[in-house]
Protein backbone atom coordinates (compact mmCIF):
# COMPACT_ATOMS: atom_id res chain seq x y z
CA UNK A 1 0.00 0.00 0.00
CA UNK A 2 1.17 3.91 -0.63
CA UNK A 3 2.75 5.66 2.10
CA UNK A 4 -0.10 8.29 1.50
CA UNK A 5 -3.03 8.40 3.81
CA UNK A 6 -5.97 7.90 1.19
CA UNK A 7 -6.96 11.31 2.58
CA UNK A 8 -4.30 13.05 1.56
CA UNK A 9 -4.61 11.69 -2.32
CA UNK A 10 -5.80 13.93 -4.87
CA UNK A 11 -8.50 12.82 -6.74
CA UNK A 12 -5.76 11.69 -10.19
CA UNK A 13 -3.81 10.48 -7.48
CA UNK A 14 -6.72 8.14 -5.96
CA UNK A 15 -7.17 6.64 -9.24
CA UNK A 16 -3.33 6.57 -10.13
CA UNK A 17 -3.11 4.20 -6.70
CA UNK A 18 -6.06 1.88 -7.36
CA UNK A 19 -4.91 1.25 -11.07
CA UNK A 20 -1.30 0.48 -9.60
CA UNK A 21 -2.80 -2.09 -6.89
CA UNK A 22 -1.71 0.29 -4.31
CA UNK A 23 -5.10 0.74 -3.07
CA UNK A 24 -8.25 -0.81 -4.04
CA UNK A 25 -11.65 0.71 -4.61
CA UNK A 26 -13.10 -0.68 -1.61
CA UNK A 27 -10.73 -0.10 0.50
CA UNK A 28 -11.36 3.76 -0.62
CA UNK A 29 -14.73 3.77 -0.37
CA UNK A 30 -14.61 2.08 3.18
CA UNK A 31 -12.23 5.24 4.15
CA UNK A 32 -14.46 7.44 2.64
CA UNK A 33 -17.51 6.25 4.67
CA UNK A 34 -15.90 6.20 7.45
CA UNK A 35 -14.88 9.66 7.16
CA UNK A 36 -17.98 10.64 6.25
CA UNK A 37 -19.39 9.23 9.49
CA UNK A 38 -16.84 10.92 11.67
CA UNK A 39 -16.96 14.96 9.96
CA UNK A 40 -20.24 15.54 8.70
CA UNK A 41 -21.59 15.85 12.00
CA UNK A 42 -20.14 19.48 11.44
CA UNK A 43 -20.04 19.84 8.49
CA UNK A 44 -23.93 19.16 7.01
CA UNK A 45 -22.66 18.34 3.61
CA UNK A 46 -24.12 14.88 3.08
CA UNK A 47 -27.87 14.56 2.74
CA UNK A 48 -27.70 10.55 2.34
CA UNK A 49 -24.98 7.62 2.25
CA UNK A 50 -25.64 5.77 -0.86
CA UNK A 51 -23.96 2.78 0.56
CA UNK A 52 -25.09 -0.43 -1.03
CA UNK A 53 -25.01 1.04 -4.57
CA UNK A 54 -21.48 2.63 -3.96
CA UNK A 55 -20.01 -1.29 -2.53
CA UNK A 56 -21.34 -2.68 -5.58
CA UNK A 57 -19.99 0.25 -7.92
CA UNK A 58 -16.57 -0.19 -6.37
CA UNK A 59 -16.40 -4.02 -6.33
CA UNK A 60 -17.44 -4.21 -9.87
CA UNK A 61 -14.15 -2.15 -10.42
CA UNK A 62 -11.73 -3.67 -8.41
CA UNK A 63 -13.03 -6.90 -10.59
CA UNK A 64 -12.34 -5.49 -13.59
CA UNK A 65 -8.67 -4.88 -12.82
CA UNK A 66 -8.32 -8.46 -11.14
CA UNK A 67 -9.60 -9.18 -14.58
CA UNK A 68 -6.83 -7.30 -16.88
CA UNK A 69 -9.30 -4.83 -17.72
CA UNK A 70 -7.19 -1.12 -18.50
CA UNK A 71 -8.51 1.07 -15.53
CA UNK A 72 -11.53 3.86 -16.83
CA UNK A 73 -10.33 7.64 -15.98
CA UNK A 74 -12.02 7.65 -13.05
CA UNK A 75 -11.32 4.03 -11.57
CA UNK A 76 -12.36 2.92 -8.31
CA UNK A 77 -12.50 6.95 -7.03
CA UNK A 78 -14.81 7.76 -4.71
CA UNK A 79 -17.50 10.98 -5.91
CA UNK A 80 -20.77 12.57 -4.31
CA UNK A 81 -22.95 15.24 -5.80
CA UNK A 82 -25.23 17.61 -5.50
CA UNK A 83 -28.55 16.20 -4.81
CA UNK A 84 -30.15 16.62 -8.44
CA UNK A 85 -28.22 14.70 -10.23
CA UNK A 86 -30.70 11.67 -11.12
CA UNK A 87 -30.28 8.64 -11.22
CA UNK A 88 -33.19 6.27 -12.07
CA UNK A 89 -35.14 4.62 -9.26
CA UNK A 90 -33.36 6.29 -6.97
CA UNK A 91 -33.98 9.93 -4.49
CA UNK A 92 -33.37 13.18 -5.44
CA UNK A 93 -34.57 15.74 -3.34
CA UNK A 94 -33.38 18.63 -4.83
CA UNK A 95 -32.41 20.29 -1.64
CA UNK A 96 -36.35 20.53 -1.29
CA UNK A 97 -39.49 19.40 0.94
CA UNK A 98 -41.35 19.07 -1.93
CA UNK A 99 -39.11 16.74 -3.95
CA UNK A 100 -38.26 14.58 -0.43
CA UNK A 101 -39.10 11.36 -1.40
CA UNK A 102 -39.25 11.58 -5.67
CA UNK A 103 -37.51 8.69 -7.14
CA UNK A 104 -35.90 9.77 -10.92
CA UNK A 105 -37.40 8.41 -13.68
CA UNK A 106 -33.65 8.39 -15.81
CA UNK A 107 -30.36 8.89 -14.96
CA UNK A 108 -28.20 11.65 -15.58
CA UNK A 109 -26.21 11.41 -18.85
CA UNK A 110 -23.21 12.91 -16.68
CA UNK A 111 -23.78 10.24 -13.99
CA UNK A 112 -23.53 7.83 -17.15
CA UNK A 113 -20.62 8.83 -18.26
CA UNK A 114 -18.82 8.73 -14.64
CA UNK A 115 -20.36 5.67 -13.90
CA UNK A 116 -18.37 4.45 -17.31
CA UNK A 117 -15.27 6.13 -16.54
CA UNK A 118 -15.06 3.98 -13.27
CA UNK A 119 -16.30 6.24 -10.69
CA UNK A 120 -17.77 4.96 -7.57
CA UNK A 121 -21.06 7.46 -6.55
CA UNK A 122 -21.13 7.01 -2.82
CA UNK A 123 -23.57 9.87 -1.87
CA UNK A 124 -26.09 12.68 -2.23
CA UNK A 125 -24.85 16.50 -1.06
CA UNK A 126 -26.49 19.23 0.35
CA UNK A 127 -27.54 22.30 -1.50
CA UNK A 128 -29.65 25.03 -1.65
CA UNK A 129 -33.60 24.49 -2.16
CA UNK A 130 -34.11 24.02 -5.64
CA UNK A 131 -30.76 25.24 -6.27
CA UNK A 132 -32.16 28.72 -5.13
CA UNK A 133 -29.28 30.30 -2.85
CA UNK A 134 -25.81 31.22 -3.22
CA UNK A 135 -25.02 30.94 1.16
CA UNK A 136 -25.38 27.18 1.63
CA UNK A 137 -28.72 27.77 4.09
CA UNK A 138 -31.60 25.50 3.39
CA UNK A 139 -34.43 25.70 5.77
CA UNK A 140 -35.04 21.84 5.71
CA UNK A 141 -31.80 20.59 6.10
CA UNK A 142 -30.05 22.59 7.73
CA UNK A 143 -27.37 25.08 7.08
CA UNK A 144 -24.31 23.37 5.14
CA UNK A 145 -21.31 24.78 6.85
CA UNK A 146 -17.66 25.95 5.61
CA UNK A 147 -14.82 23.43 5.79
CA UNK A 148 -12.30 26.14 7.53
CA UNK A 149 -15.07 27.53 10.00
CA UNK A 150 -17.42 25.92 10.73
CA UNK A 151 -19.67 29.29 11.52
CA UNK A 152 -18.83 30.64 8.38
CA UNK A 153 -21.41 29.85 5.16
CA UNK A 154 -20.03 27.01 2.68
CA UNK A 155 -21.55 29.35 -0.29
CA UNK A 156 -24.16 27.96 -2.82
CA UNK A 157 -26.05 26.41 -4.36
CA UNK A 158 -23.76 23.70 -4.58
CA UNK A 159 -22.90 23.67 -1.22
CA UNK A 160 -22.13 20.37 -0.43
CA UNK A 161 -19.97 19.47 -3.23
CA UNK A 162 -17.61 21.79 -2.39
CA UNK A 163 -17.33 21.07 1.97
CA UNK A 164 -17.26 17.62 1.21
CA UNK A 165 -14.08 17.89 -1.15
CA UNK A 166 -12.49 20.78 0.80
CA UNK A 167 -12.78 18.52 4.22
CA UNK A 168 -11.70 15.60 2.10
CA UNK A 169 -14.86 13.29 2.49
CA UNK A 170 -14.74 12.71 -1.25
CA UNK A 171 -12.28 13.58 -4.37
CA UNK A 172 -14.49 15.18 -6.14
CA UNK A 173 -18.04 16.48 -7.25
CA UNK A 174 -20.79 17.61 -9.47
CA UNK A 175 -22.49 20.90 -8.90
CA UNK A 176 -24.65 23.14 -11.02
CA UNK A 177 -23.32 27.16 -11.80
CA UNK A 178 -26.60 29.61 -12.75
CA UNK A 179 -25.45 32.50 -11.07
CA UNK A 180 -22.42 31.48 -9.52
CA UNK A 181 -23.23 28.15 -7.84
CA UNK A 182 -20.08 26.06 -8.39
CA UNK A 183 -17.81 28.85 -8.34
CA UNK A 184 -19.29 30.90 -5.10
CA UNK A 185 -18.83 27.75 -2.69
CA UNK A 186 -15.41 26.41 -4.81
CA UNK A 187 -13.70 29.98 -3.74
CA UNK A 188 -15.57 29.83 -0.06
CA UNK A 189 -14.04 26.80 0.59
CA UNK A 190 -10.67 27.19 -0.96
CA UNK A 191 -11.15 24.38 -4.04
CA UNK A 192 -10.98 24.73 -7.85
CA UNK A 193 -14.45 24.84 -9.47
CA UNK A 194 -15.48 24.83 -12.98
CA UNK A 195 -18.07 26.62 -14.89
CA UNK A 196 -18.51 25.38 -18.03
CA UNK A 197 -19.31 27.48 -21.65
CA UNK A 198 -23.07 26.33 -21.87
CA UNK A 199 -23.55 23.34 -24.11
CA UNK A 200 -20.48 21.99 -23.13
CA UNK A 201 -22.01 19.42 -20.73
CA UNK A 202 -24.92 17.53 -20.62
CA UNK A 203 -28.27 18.92 -18.33
CA UNK A 204 -29.44 15.86 -19.21
CA UNK A 205 -31.53 13.62 -16.43
CA UNK A 206 -30.54 17.14 -14.13
CA UNK A 207 -33.03 19.28 -11.79
CA UNK A 208 -33.25 22.42 -13.71
CA UNK A 209 -33.33 26.39 -12.78
CA UNK A 210 -33.15 28.23 -15.89
CA UNK A 211 -32.71 26.17 -18.98
CA UNK A 212 -31.05 29.25 -21.15
CA UNK A 213 -28.39 29.28 -18.57
CA UNK A 214 -28.22 26.04 -16.08
CA UNK A 215 -24.85 24.44 -16.90
CA UNK A 216 -23.31 21.34 -14.90
CA UNK A 217 -19.59 21.78 -13.59
CA UNK A 218 -17.33 19.70 -11.44
CA UNK A 219 -15.42 20.99 -8.48
CA UNK A 220 -12.14 19.37 -7.01
CA UNK A 221 -8.86 20.36 -5.18
CA UNK A 222 -7.19 21.17 -8.18
CA UNK A 223 -6.82 21.99 -11.61
CA UNK A 224 -5.78 18.93 -13.12
CA UNK A 225 -8.11 16.82 -11.13
CA UNK A 226 -11.38 19.72 -12.36
CA UNK A 227 -9.25 19.26 -15.88
CA UNK A 228 -9.97 14.98 -15.43
CA UNK A 229 -13.61 15.36 -14.54
CA UNK A 230 -14.17 17.81 -17.01
CA UNK A 231 -12.71 15.38 -19.57
CA UNK A 232 -15.02 12.66 -18.94
CA UNK A 233 -18.62 14.91 -18.46
CA UNK A 234 -17.90 17.06 -21.64
CA UNK A 235 -19.10 16.72 -25.08
CA UNK A 236 -22.19 16.47 -27.32
CA UNK A 237 -25.03 14.15 -25.91
CA UNK A 238 -28.62 14.01 -28.36
CA UNK A 239 -30.79 13.46 -25.41
CA UNK A 240 -29.68 17.83 -24.22
CA UNK A 241 -31.15 19.72 -27.21
CA UNK A 242 -28.44 22.56 -26.44
CA UNK A 243 -25.76 20.39 -26.25
CA UNK A 244 -22.75 21.66 -28.43
CA UNK A 245 -21.05 19.13 -31.11
CA UNK A 246 -17.96 20.75 -31.07
CA UNK A 247 -14.61 18.54 -30.32
CA UNK A 248 -13.79 18.49 -26.50
CA UNK A 249 -10.12 19.86 -26.06
CA UNK A 250 -7.33 17.78 -23.76
CA UNK A 251 -8.25 19.43 -21.12
CA UNK A 252 -5.13 17.71 -18.37
CA UNK A 253 -2.79 18.24 -20.28
CA UNK A 254 -3.56 21.77 -20.86
CA UNK A 255 -2.80 22.39 -17.08
CA UNK A 256 1.43 21.84 -17.53
CA UNK A 257 1.43 23.68 -20.47
CA UNK A 258 3.06 26.71 -18.69
CA UNK A 259 1.37 30.47 -19.73
CA UNK A 260 4.63 32.50 -21.18
CA UNK A 261 3.09 35.41 -23.18
CA UNK A 262 -0.90 34.86 -22.29
CA UNK A 263 -2.45 37.50 -21.57
CA UNK A 264 -4.41 38.18 -18.46
CA UNK A 265 -7.03 40.95 -18.61
CA UNK A 266 -8.18 43.00 -15.71
CA UNK A 267 -11.35 44.93 -15.73
CA UNK A 268 -11.03 48.52 -14.77
CA UNK A 269 -14.66 48.88 -13.91
CA UNK A 270 -17.23 46.85 -12.14
CA UNK A 271 -15.24 44.56 -10.28
CA UNK A 272 -12.48 47.10 -8.60
CA UNK A 273 -15.48 49.34 -7.11
CA UNK A 274 -16.86 46.68 -5.22
CA UNK A 275 -13.87 44.72 -3.74
CA UNK A 276 -12.68 44.82 -0.08
CA UNK A 277 -9.01 45.98 0.32
CA UNK A 278 -8.15 42.73 1.19
CA UNK A 279 -9.42 40.77 -1.37
CA UNK A 280 -8.01 43.30 -3.73
CA UNK A 281 -4.49 42.57 -2.32
CA UNK A 282 -5.13 38.82 -2.46
CA UNK A 283 -6.17 39.32 -6.62
CA UNK A 284 -3.12 41.95 -7.00
CA UNK A 285 -0.85 38.83 -5.62
CA UNK A 286 -2.09 36.42 -7.96
CA UNK A 287 -1.75 38.79 -10.87
CA UNK A 288 2.04 39.23 -9.98
CA UNK A 289 2.57 35.45 -9.38
CA UNK A 290 0.98 35.08 -12.75
CA UNK A 291 3.11 37.83 -14.44
CA UNK A 292 6.29 36.03 -12.59
CA UNK A 293 4.76 33.11 -14.78
CA UNK A 294 5.54 34.77 -18.05
CA UNK A 295 1.98 36.64 -18.52
CA UNK A 296 1.38 39.98 -19.33
CA UNK A 297 -1.80 41.56 -17.56
CA UNK A 298 -3.23 43.81 -20.02
CA UNK A 299 -6.88 46.59 -18.55
CA UNK A 300 -9.92 45.75 -20.48
CA UNK A 301 -13.37 47.53 -19.80
CA UNK A 302 -16.27 45.49 -19.15
CA UNK A 303 -19.48 46.71 -21.44
CA UNK A 304 -22.32 47.85 -19.56
CA UNK A 305 -21.47 44.80 -16.88
CA UNK A 306 -24.35 45.97 -13.80
CA UNK A 307 -27.21 45.18 -17.06
CA UNK A 308 -25.46 41.55 -17.82
CA UNK A 309 -26.60 40.26 -14.45
CA UNK A 310 -29.79 41.92 -14.17
CA UNK A 311 -30.65 40.78 -17.84
CA UNK A 312 -29.70 37.45 -16.86
CA UNK A 313 -32.58 37.28 -13.90
CA UNK A 314 -35.28 38.29 -16.62
CA UNK A 315 -34.22 35.13 -17.65
CA UNK A 316 -33.87 33.04 -14.86
CA UNK A 317 -36.41 34.02 -13.20
CA UNK A 318 -39.24 33.51 -16.15
CA UNK A 319 -37.86 30.32 -17.09
CA UNK A 320 -37.46 29.12 -12.85
CA UNK A 321 -41.14 29.98 -12.47
CA UNK A 322 -42.37 28.45 -15.45
CA UNK A 323 -41.35 25.15 -13.95
CA UNK A 324 -42.42 25.79 -10.09
CA UNK A 325 -45.51 26.77 -11.06
CA UNK A 326 -47.49 23.53 -10.73
CA UNK A 327 -45.69 23.17 -7.07
CA UNK A 328 -46.27 27.21 -6.49
CA UNK A 329 -50.25 26.79 -7.14
CA UNK A 330 -50.27 23.58 -5.26
CA UNK A 331 -47.47 23.05 -2.39
CA UNK A 332 -46.45 26.97 -1.85
CA UNK A 333 -46.42 26.25 2.27
CA UNK A 334 -43.63 23.92 1.52
CA UNK A 335 -41.48 25.79 0.27
CA UNK A 336 -39.27 28.19 2.29
CA UNK A 337 -40.21 31.82 2.74
CA UNK A 338 -37.32 32.79 0.95
CA UNK A 339 -36.82 29.98 -2.03
CA UNK A 340 -40.65 30.55 -2.52
CA UNK A 341 -40.08 34.34 -3.47
CA UNK A 342 -37.53 33.38 -5.71
CA UNK A 343 -39.15 30.52 -7.77
CA UNK A 344 -41.81 33.02 -7.63
CA UNK A 345 -40.21 36.17 -9.30
CA UNK A 346 -40.96 34.99 -12.94
CA UNK A 347 -44.66 36.24 -12.03
CA UNK A 348 -43.36 40.02 -12.37
CA UNK A 349 -41.56 39.57 -15.48
CA UNK A 350 -43.40 39.88 -18.46
CA UNK A 351 -43.16 37.88 -21.91
CA UNK A 352 -42.48 40.77 -23.52
CA UNK A 353 -39.48 41.36 -21.24
CA UNK A 354 -38.38 37.39 -21.43
CA UNK A 355 -38.33 37.34 -24.88
CA UNK A 356 -36.28 40.48 -25.76
CA UNK A 357 -33.75 39.56 -22.83
CA UNK A 358 -33.29 36.51 -24.55
CA UNK A 359 -33.18 38.43 -28.05
CA UNK A 360 -30.14 40.28 -26.38
CA UNK A 361 -28.09 37.60 -25.58
CA UNK A 362 -26.61 37.17 -28.89
CA UNK A 363 -25.36 40.41 -29.13
CA UNK A 364 -24.74 41.13 -25.71
CA UNK A 365 -22.36 37.97 -26.27
CA UNK A 366 -20.39 39.24 -29.19
CA UNK A 367 -20.05 42.36 -27.67
CA UNK A 368 -17.96 41.00 -24.82
CA UNK A 369 -15.90 38.58 -26.90
CA UNK A 370 -15.10 41.29 -29.02
CA UNK A 371 -14.61 43.75 -26.51
CA UNK A 372 -13.13 42.05 -23.83
CA UNK A 373 -11.91 38.58 -24.37
CA UNK A 374 -10.52 40.05 -27.99
CA UNK A 375 -7.93 41.72 -26.22
CA UNK A 376 -7.02 39.17 -24.08
CA UNK A 377 -6.75 35.68 -23.65
CA UNK A 378 -8.59 35.34 -20.07
CA UNK A 379 -10.28 37.32 -18.00
CA UNK A 380 -8.77 37.63 -14.12
CA UNK A 381 -11.72 38.61 -11.81
CA UNK A 382 -12.51 38.49 -7.78
CA UNK A 383 -14.86 35.23 -7.09
CA UNK A 384 -16.01 37.00 -4.62
CA UNK A 385 -15.20 40.47 -3.75
CA UNK A 386 -15.51 40.24 -0.18
CA UNK A 387 -14.23 37.91 2.57
CA UNK A 388 -16.45 35.52 3.39
CA UNK A 389 -19.79 36.10 5.75
CA UNK A 390 -21.18 34.15 8.97
CA UNK A 391 -24.21 31.78 8.56
CA UNK A 392 -25.77 34.62 11.23
CA UNK A 393 -24.61 37.44 9.07
CA UNK A 394 -26.43 35.75 6.32
CA UNK A 395 -29.44 34.13 7.37
CA UNK A 396 -31.84 36.90 6.26
CA UNK A 397 -34.79 34.95 5.21
CA UNK A 398 -37.09 36.51 3.16
CA UNK A 399 -36.86 39.78 4.91
CA UNK A 400 -35.77 43.20 3.36
CA UNK A 401 -32.10 42.34 3.01
CA UNK A 402 -32.58 39.52 0.98
CA UNK A 403 -31.83 40.98 -2.42
CA UNK A 404 -29.11 42.96 -0.88
CA UNK A 405 -27.42 39.76 0.51
CA UNK A 406 -27.94 37.51 -2.66
CA UNK A 407 -26.44 40.72 -4.90
CA UNK A 408 -22.98 41.19 -3.07
CA UNK A 409 -22.56 37.24 -3.00
CA UNK A 410 -23.09 36.87 -6.93
CA UNK A 411 -21.99 40.58 -7.88
CA UNK A 412 -18.87 38.69 -9.75
CA UNK A 413 -20.38 35.57 -11.09
CA UNK A 414 -23.52 36.61 -12.22
CA UNK A 415 -22.24 38.44 -15.37
CA UNK A 416 -20.97 35.66 -16.52
CA UNK A 417 -23.61 33.36 -16.75
CA UNK A 418 -25.81 35.08 -18.73
CA UNK A 419 -23.14 35.49 -21.93
CA UNK A 420 -22.73 31.42 -21.27
CA UNK A 421 -18.76 32.07 -20.78
CA UNK A 422 -16.77 29.21 -19.15
CA UNK A 423 -15.16 30.23 -16.36
CA UNK A 424 -13.09 28.40 -13.62
CA UNK A 425 -12.46 29.73 -9.94
CA UNK A 426 -9.50 28.64 -7.76
CA UNK A 427 -7.93 29.41 -4.69
CA UNK A 428 -5.88 32.74 -4.08
CA UNK A 429 -4.98 32.87 -0.21
CA UNK A 430 -6.73 33.59 2.65
CA UNK A 431 -8.52 37.17 4.40
CA UNK A 432 -7.92 37.93 8.08
CA UNK A 433 -10.39 35.80 9.26
CA UNK A 434 -8.82 32.80 7.80
CA UNK A 435 -11.08 32.03 5.03
CA UNK A 436 -10.20 31.49 2.18
CA UNK A 437 -10.54 33.91 -0.95
CA UNK A 438 -9.91 33.41 -4.75
CA UNK A 439 -10.26 34.43 -8.46
CA UNK A 440 -12.14 33.58 -11.55
CA UNK A 441 -10.94 33.15 -14.96
CA UNK A 442 -13.52 33.93 -17.89
CA UNK A 443 -12.58 32.73 -21.42
CA UNK A 444 -14.02 32.34 -24.77
CA UNK A 445 -16.35 30.33 -25.87
CA UNK A 446 -15.44 26.44 -25.28
CA UNK A 447 -11.75 27.65 -23.85
CA UNK A 448 -11.76 25.53 -20.57
CA UNK A 449 -8.63 24.34 -21.64
CA UNK A 450 -7.13 27.87 -21.60
CA UNK A 451 -8.60 28.66 -18.06
CA UNK A 452 -7.37 25.34 -16.48
CA UNK A 453 -3.74 25.95 -18.37
CA UNK A 454 -3.68 29.04 -16.03
CA UNK A 455 -4.87 27.54 -13.28
CA UNK A 456 -2.53 24.79 -13.62
CA UNK A 457 0.75 27.22 -13.91
CA UNK A 458 -0.83 29.08 -10.85
CA UNK A 459 -0.81 26.13 -8.90
CA UNK A 460 2.95 25.79 -9.73
CA UNK A 461 4.40 28.54 -7.92
CA UNK A 462 1.43 28.90 -5.37
CA UNK A 463 0.41 25.92 -2.50
CA UNK A 464 -3.11 26.94 -2.25
CA UNK A 465 -4.63 24.51 -3.74
CA UNK A 466 -2.66 22.40 -1.53
CA UNK A 467 -3.79 23.43 2.37
CA UNK A 468 -5.99 21.77 3.71
CA UNK A 469 -8.82 22.74 6.56
CA UNK A 470 -8.27 21.42 9.88
CA UNK A 471 -10.91 19.26 9.94
CA UNK A 472 -9.84 17.03 6.72
CA UNK A 473 -6.42 16.47 9.06
CA UNK A 474 -8.23 14.41 11.61
CA UNK A 475 -7.68 11.03 11.82
CA UNK B 1 -35.83 53.65 -16.56
CA UNK B 2 -37.50 53.05 -13.10
CA UNK B 3 -39.67 50.55 -12.41
CA UNK B 4 -42.41 51.52 -10.63
CA UNK B 5 -42.37 48.68 -7.55
CA UNK B 6 -45.44 49.40 -5.94
CA UNK B 7 -47.33 48.85 -9.34
CA UNK B 8 -44.85 46.28 -10.10
CA UNK B 9 -46.07 44.53 -6.81
CA UNK B 10 -50.09 45.29 -7.42
CA UNK B 11 -49.56 43.78 -10.68
CA UNK B 12 -47.65 40.96 -9.56
CA UNK B 13 -50.44 39.99 -6.95
CA UNK B 14 -52.97 39.85 -9.47
CA UNK B 15 -51.73 37.77 -11.85
CA UNK B 16 -50.17 35.28 -8.61
CA UNK B 17 -54.16 35.65 -7.47
CA UNK B 18 -55.36 34.74 -11.09
CA UNK B 19 -53.15 31.77 -11.14
CA UNK B 20 -54.47 30.50 -7.98
CA UNK B 21 -51.42 30.97 -6.52
CA UNK B 22 -51.87 31.16 -1.96
CA UNK B 23 -49.49 34.15 -1.99
CA UNK B 24 -48.59 35.59 0.73
CA UNK B 25 -50.05 38.80 0.18
CA UNK B 26 -48.38 41.67 -0.41
CA UNK B 27 -45.41 40.95 1.74
CA UNK B 28 -44.43 38.38 -1.31
CA UNK B 29 -45.57 40.29 -3.80
CA UNK B 30 -43.59 43.47 -2.98
CA UNK B 31 -40.24 41.12 -2.58
CA UNK B 32 -40.93 39.97 -6.00
CA UNK B 33 -41.26 43.28 -7.36
CA UNK B 34 -38.04 44.45 -5.75
CA UNK B 35 -36.16 41.87 -7.32
CA UNK B 36 -37.79 41.81 -10.81
CA UNK B 37 -37.69 46.04 -10.80
CA UNK B 38 -33.72 45.77 -11.91
CA UNK B 39 -33.81 43.19 -14.62
CA UNK B 40 -37.08 44.77 -16.01
CA UNK B 41 -34.79 47.87 -16.17
CA UNK B 42 -31.98 46.54 -17.18
CA UNK B 43 -33.84 44.63 -20.46
CA UNK B 44 -35.07 48.37 -21.01
CA UNK B 45 -32.48 49.90 -20.92
CA UNK B 46 -30.51 47.85 -23.54
CA UNK B 47 -33.32 47.20 -25.52
CA UNK B 48 -32.73 50.12 -28.00
CA UNK B 49 -33.44 48.47 -31.52
CA UNK B 50 -37.18 47.48 -32.56
CA UNK B 51 -36.70 43.67 -32.68
CA UNK B 52 -38.42 44.68 -36.04
CA UNK B 53 -35.42 45.51 -37.09
CA UNK B 54 -32.92 42.74 -36.18
CA UNK B 55 -32.88 39.03 -36.58
CA UNK B 56 -33.14 36.59 -34.04
CA UNK B 57 -30.00 34.18 -33.54
CA UNK B 58 -29.68 31.16 -31.68
CA UNK B 59 -27.66 31.22 -28.84
CA UNK B 60 -25.81 27.83 -28.91
CA UNK B 61 -24.68 28.76 -32.61
CA UNK B 62 -23.79 31.81 -31.46
CA UNK B 63 -21.06 30.62 -28.95
CA UNK B 64 -19.57 27.72 -31.12
CA UNK B 65 -19.35 30.72 -33.92
CA UNK B 66 -17.24 32.94 -31.27
CA UNK B 67 -15.42 29.64 -30.18
CA UNK B 68 -13.27 29.70 -33.03
CA UNK B 69 -12.60 33.52 -33.23
CA UNK B 70 -8.65 34.60 -32.50
CA UNK B 71 -8.07 37.42 -30.20
CA UNK B 72 -7.19 40.41 -31.56
CA UNK B 73 -3.17 40.65 -32.94
CA UNK B 74 -2.17 43.18 -30.54
CA UNK B 75 0.14 40.83 -28.36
Amino acid sequence: MTDDPPVERTLCETVEAIASGNATAASELEHCIERIEARNPALNCVLRIERPRATSQAEAADLALSAGRPPGLLHGVPLAHKDMYYREGEVSSCGSQIRRDWRAPITATTLARLDAAGAVDVAALHMAEFALGPTGHNAHYGPCRNAWHQDHISGGSSSGSAVAVAAGLVCGSLGSDTGGSVRLPACINGIVGMKPTYGRVSRYGTMGISFSVDTPGPLARNARDCARLMSVIAGHDASDPHSSTLPVSDYENACARGIEGLRIGVARNYFPAHVTPEVRDLMEASLAALEGLGAKVVEVTLPDPDHLTEIGRAVIYAEATAMHERHLREQWQDYSPQVRVRAASGVAIPAMSYVQALHLRPQLLRRFVTEVLGRCDVLHAPTLAIPVPTITETDVGSGAAMWEVIAKLVHCTGPINYLGLPALATPAGFTASGLPAGFQLIGRPFDEARLLQVAGAYESVTDWTRRRPAIALQA
Amino acid sequence: MKVNITDTATGTLAVAQALGWRIDGATDASLIAQGAANALAAVAAQSRESLFDTEPGCFLDTLESLARVEPADDR
